[in-house]
């Protein structure tokens, strides 16, 4: 019985470890900011922001399904969660002027962090003066 | 024995049956920057927060609570123990607080040429000191 639980018991810390694996099966999930640029000075109304996403399934933040590699995006301005979308685009409306850090990380349905973290961030500057511009 | 001993240790993980999360609060200033040199005058304040939510100093009891509660009620809230710490942070400049930021921005006006000292300091809602006092200072010039 001892010998039989060993290799049972082996294969159950391989499946506890593959819950938790954001891997899909073709790579490490991922998250990149394409914009705004680092060091780049963008409207506020709204903030837009693009991302390149890898390797992760993006589902609607209200869902209760805990599947792996599945969940949403967090965005942070300055450490204070401004927005979270199932989506490779967001829009933050009315974000005032000043310098901030935007950050970006990949989380469960169940607002926690993915395994091996998946994150980005820059830092940007707002400023309304260049909002007519189309920038 | 030890498959259940496995299979415990999975489902304690995956239920959230872990340590109490740690928060390390911290304060950096965006802008101006540490040695720095900007317009006198209107002079933007920029703070980058981890481990903070930031939001108005607390002001008032919960009237809907007894009395003997309105200590309790209100230092667990402000602290907001269940969580990421929260409260605001108080801006000095030279020495002079000039205002409780409720937000990561904020415009001083009237800031005279000269060199200055800004001092960023974190406190919860109520006004109490954090776990571990976390303040920030930098200089920087004005002309």
């Amino acid at each position: 019985m001892r010998l039989l639980a060993v290799p049972i018991g082996v294969l159950g810390l391989v499946a506890c470890t593959k819950a938790h694996d954001t891997d899909t099966g073709s790579g490490t999930a991922t998250v990149t900011i394409v914009e705004p640029k680092d060091g780049s000075t963008v409207c506020g109304s709204p903030l837009v922001v693009d991302l390149d996403v890898e390797n992760f399934v993006l589902v609607d933040p209200s869902t209760e399904d805990l599947t792996p590699g599945h969940g949403h995006v967090d965005m942070f301005l300055n450490g204070q969660a401004v927005d979270m979308e199932p989506s490779e685009h967001m829009r933050v409306p009315n974000v005032a002027d000043g310098a901030y850090r935007l950050l970006v990380s990949l989380v469960n349905s169940d607002h926690t962090a993915i395994e091996p973290y998946a994150g980005d961030y820059v830092f940007i500057t707002v400023d309304a003066s260049v909002c007519d511009t189309g920038n | 024995m030890l498959l259940v001993d496995v299979l415990l240790a999975c489902h304690g993980k995956d239920s959230g049956d872990t340590a109490p999360e740690v928060f390390h609060p911290a304060l950096d200033f965006l802008a101006p920057t540490d040695g720095s040199t900007v317009d006198a005058g209107d002079v933007q304040v920029s703070i980058d927060l981890h481990d903070f939510v930031i939001e108005a100093p607390e002001s008032g009891q919960n009237l809907a609570l007894p009395p003997a509660l309105w200590l309790l009620e209100s230092e667990a809230s402000a602290h907001n123990e269940s969580g990421t710490p929260a409260g605001y942070c108080e801006l000095s400049l030279d020495g002079t607080v000039v205002t409780d930021m409720s937000t990561t921005q904020y415009t001083m006006t009237g800031v005279a040429a000269g060199a200055h000292t800004l001092v960023g300091h974190l406190l919860f809602a109520d006004g109490d000191e954090l776990e571990t006092p976390v303040s920030e200072t930098i200089s920087f010039t004005a002309q």
